[in-house]
């Protein structure tokens, strides 16, 4: 008898929620980088990169929440039924990708934080510190949606 | 200290606790909470039994690391006058730094890892 896993009957929308969650995600994040680099440059879109960190907190946190209840019947159904037997190589870039991505969520919190209360006309060493934490945070983004894709292209859910 | 340097110098402790509290099960063996899809059912271990994940456990164990550190640091920080350019160029060096080797650390291990194929159930269709 199939098992009854959690979650299971809406996986798929789940997976393309999470996926429309994504795309909002990187645009922000990208555009989150161009802001943070233009800070160190002189140049103070303030307003914009509290719009984009707050975007990017929101986002990121319904991303991975729905990943989160995806994630049960992908393990079973998608890893330990197929992937784990027939493309290894996936299911070790899953985990690449989910273990990164929960790296990201303090990431996305001190991004979110530090919008909101520094003045990078004037904190010239925050604005370089805040600008690390948005472009290493975008990479993890672009990381996950990418493998996202390739994965998913392998076998989904 | 101001609040802005105050509250970074809390979420640069708390990514650096959240790093750890993430990884330390894998390294040290510690235990941590295991999610059993096929049975429904939680069970707080070092190793799982059945097909499991960990995923969860060590995700909400390293957000509470990260809430209890910032927590603790925000009034600690509050405390000193002021914050040098120099410290706060470390505090970022040192959280990046803490992230990029645990993420270092799982993209080696999980590059070469050799997954084992849960049994094929009788049910079982190829699509």
């Amino acid at each position: 008898m199939q098992p009854d896993i959690a979650f299971e009957s809406a996986a798929r929308f789940l997976v393309v929620l999470h996926a429309m969650a994504a795309i909002v995600l990187v645009g922000a994040s990208t555009h989150h980088v161009l802001i943070a680099i233009g800070y160190l440059r002189g140049r103070f879109k303030v307003r914009l990169g509290r719009i984009y960190a707050a975007t990017i907190a929101v986002t990121y946190g319904i991303t991975f929440g729905l990943g989160l209840l995806a994630y049960p019947t992908f393990r079973y159904h998608v890893r330990a039924l197929y992937l784990d037997r027939y493309d290894a190589w996936a299911s070790n870039l899953f985990d690449t990708k989910e273990n990164f991505a929960a790296l990201g969520i303090p990431l996305v919190l001190c991004a979110f934080v530090m919008s909101r209360v520094m003045d990078p006309k004037e904190d010239t060493a925050l604005a370089r510190a805040y600008a690390a934490f948005v472009i290493l945070a975008a990479i993890i983004v672009w990381f996950g949606v990418l493998s996202g894709l390739v994965i998913t292209m392998t076998r989904g859910v | 200290m101001r609040k802005a340097d105050a509250l970074f110098v809390a979420m640069a402790a708390g990514t650096i606790a959240f790093a750890f509290a993430f990884i330390i099960p894998m390294l040290a063996s510690e235990p941590v909470a295991w999610y059993y899809p096929l049975e429904h059912r939680w069970a707080f271990e070092v190793a799982p039994t059945g097909l499991a994940l960990d995923f969860f456990g060590r995700t909400l164990q390293a957000m509470v690391a990260w809430a209890v550190v910032v927590m603790i640091t925000l009034p600690i920080a509050k405390r000193f006058k002021t914050l040098s350019v120099r410290a706060i160029g470390l505090a970022t060096a040192w959280a990046v730094t803490a992230m990029l080797l645990v993420m270092l650390h799982y993209a080696w291990t999980l590059h070469f890892r050799r997954p084992v194929p849960a049994e094929i159930p009788t049910w079982y269709q190829p699509r």
